[in-house]
Parts: structure tokens; sequence; C-alpha cells
């Protein structure tokens, strides 16, 4: 159960992240001159690509933090790339791209999504060791 | 002094506030009792038993089935489950893993690893893990 919970919720993420990056794509086009058109199966796509991002990070990202430092870098890398072989496979089956340089635009987003998630992550993980730790000198023993 | 009670309906909302001139002995004795910090466990080491204060607790860790108690210095062991401990020790004693309870007061900080692990850092300069599973847990016992 707490694996489908965890699926679930990665594959919303990821097919919101993939939706923003085509439209950024249409919308970078249209600002070219150039227009774009989406064919009917473009939704399904992005949710398709939710999905089977969703898996392998669920089951590589599980409980990560608590594995060692090691294991935890290899398992990012790993998930990194396996996420980036699943987008462009279904980026070049549904047709997200269908030029090298459309293929270049997919990728630099989707890495930049992926470091800005973990950046975004870190962040806020800070901001909330400051709450704890402003919350925790309140009750501290004197030692 | 003026007692007064006031029901609630959740733990969330338990709260006691001591309007006091000073604090002295017999307030610290009171909240020591409300937060759970004045009970002794019986533990041994060596051989031997002793009574370990509420209050001299750092952590407390399950390993193979046992239960291991650590203060500032030492390490005892107790007979006693860690969830018994849990709920012994009071608000301020918060689950970190599935198998380590630690005292909130004797957590120098915390600090977050950029991989999102969660690192606290005792008084006696320790290091402990905690899983973020249990982070909200730990915001609710300090009223975050």
């Amino acid at each position: 159960m707490k694996y489908l919970k965890v699926i679930f919720l990665q594959a919303l993420l990821i097919t919101v992240g993939i939706t923003f990056a085509i439209s950024l794509e249409g919308l970078i086009e249209h600002l070219k001159g150039e227009e774009m058109y989406f064919q009917w199966y473009m939704p399904g796509s992005a949710i398709v690509g939710g999905i089977l991002c969703a898996i392998p990070s669920a089951l590589l990202l599980m409980n990560v933090f608590e594995k060692t430092k090691k294991q935890f870098i290899i398992r990012v890398i790993i998930h990194c790339v396996l996420l980036y072989v699943i987008n462009s496979l279904i980026g070049w089956l549904f047709k997200w791209f269908t030029t090298w340089t459309g293929f270049i635009f997919v990728s630099i987003s989707y890495f930049a999504v992926y470091v800005f998630a973990w950046v975004g992550g870190f962040i806020i993980n800070r901001q909330e060791d400051k709450e704890i730790n402003e919350a925790l000198k309140d009750i501290r023993d004197d030692e | 002094m003026k007692v007064t009670f006031e029901q609630v309906d959740s733990v969330e909302k338990e709260e006691a506030t001591i309007r006091a001139i000073e604090l002295n002995k017999d307030i610290q004795t009171a909240i020591d009792l409300l937060e759970g910090g004045i009970g002794k466990i019986s533990a041994t080491k060596d051989g031997k038993t002793f009574l370990i204060k509420h209050g001299a607790i750092y952590y407390a860790e399950s390993v193979d089935k046992r239960t291991y108690i650590y203060t500032k210095d030492e390490c005892y062991e107790t007979k006693e489950r860690l969830y018994e401990l849990e709920e012994s020790l009071g608000i301020f004693c918060a689950r970190v893993s599935k198998s380590m309870v630690v005292n909130l007061k004797k957590v120098q900080n915390v600090t977050s690893e950029f991989g999102g692990r969660m690192v606290a850092t005792m008084l006696n300069g320790e290091e402990l893990v905690v899983s973020r599973s249990y982070v909200k847990d730990i915001k609710r016992r300090l009223g975050i």
C-alpha cells in the first residue's frame, strides 16, 4: 500500500513536470514564430511517462535517505539515468520531439528539472531544520 | 497555588502553563513530572542494576530484540521495550527510526544533508540519523 501511494504521488508529480516541459517547448516555438501543434495523445503520453517513471522512483528512492552515502549516490545516479532513458524513449515514441534540437531541449529540460527537484528539496529541508532548532532551544537541558 | 484543570479533546491540545514568581525546586519538579522526566528506569551494566533517571537518558536503541539506554557517557541494557520507553519518557521523547527513540531535550541541533538525510547532534557530541518519516512527529512534539 505504501509503495502504491508513493507510485501514485510520484506519477502525479512527474506528469506535471512533463506537461510543464512540453508546454514550455510549445511556448518557445510560438515565441520564435513557429507554431507547434500537439497530437490527441499528448496529454495521455505525459500520464504514461509519469507512471513509467514513478515505478523506478518508488523502487530506488524509497527510504533512500536511510542508506549509506555510497548507496545513496549509486541509487540516485541509476535513478537519474533510468528516468532519462524512459523519458527519451517515450518522447521519441509519442513525438515530444521530432528533431535533434527538440531532443536536446527535452534532455536539458529533464536534467534541469531533476537537479531543481533535489536542490528544492534540500532548501525545504534546511528551512525545516531551522524551525526544529529554534524549538529545541526552548526545551534543551543545561549540561 | 491555584490549580485549574481544563479538559481538551486531543493530545495535540494538551498544554500546561505555570505562572509563578520564580522557578523554584517544586515548580521544576512539577515541570519534570509533566514532561515525563522524573521517573526512573531499571537498567543493567556489567551485571549491576542501576536506576536511571528519565532526564538522564539521551536516547534508547533496540538491537537484536534487546533495548539499550544511552546516557551522557554510559550505555545500559533494560528489559523495557522501545515503545514502552517512548510512552514513559514523555512528550519530548521522539522516535527517530524504527529502532531508536531520542530525548529531544538532549539534542543540540539537527542538520539535513544534501541527500535529505537528517542528522541530530546530541549534547555529548554523538550524531544520530533521523529518518525523514519521523520528522513530522518530532515537529508535533515540539509544537511546530
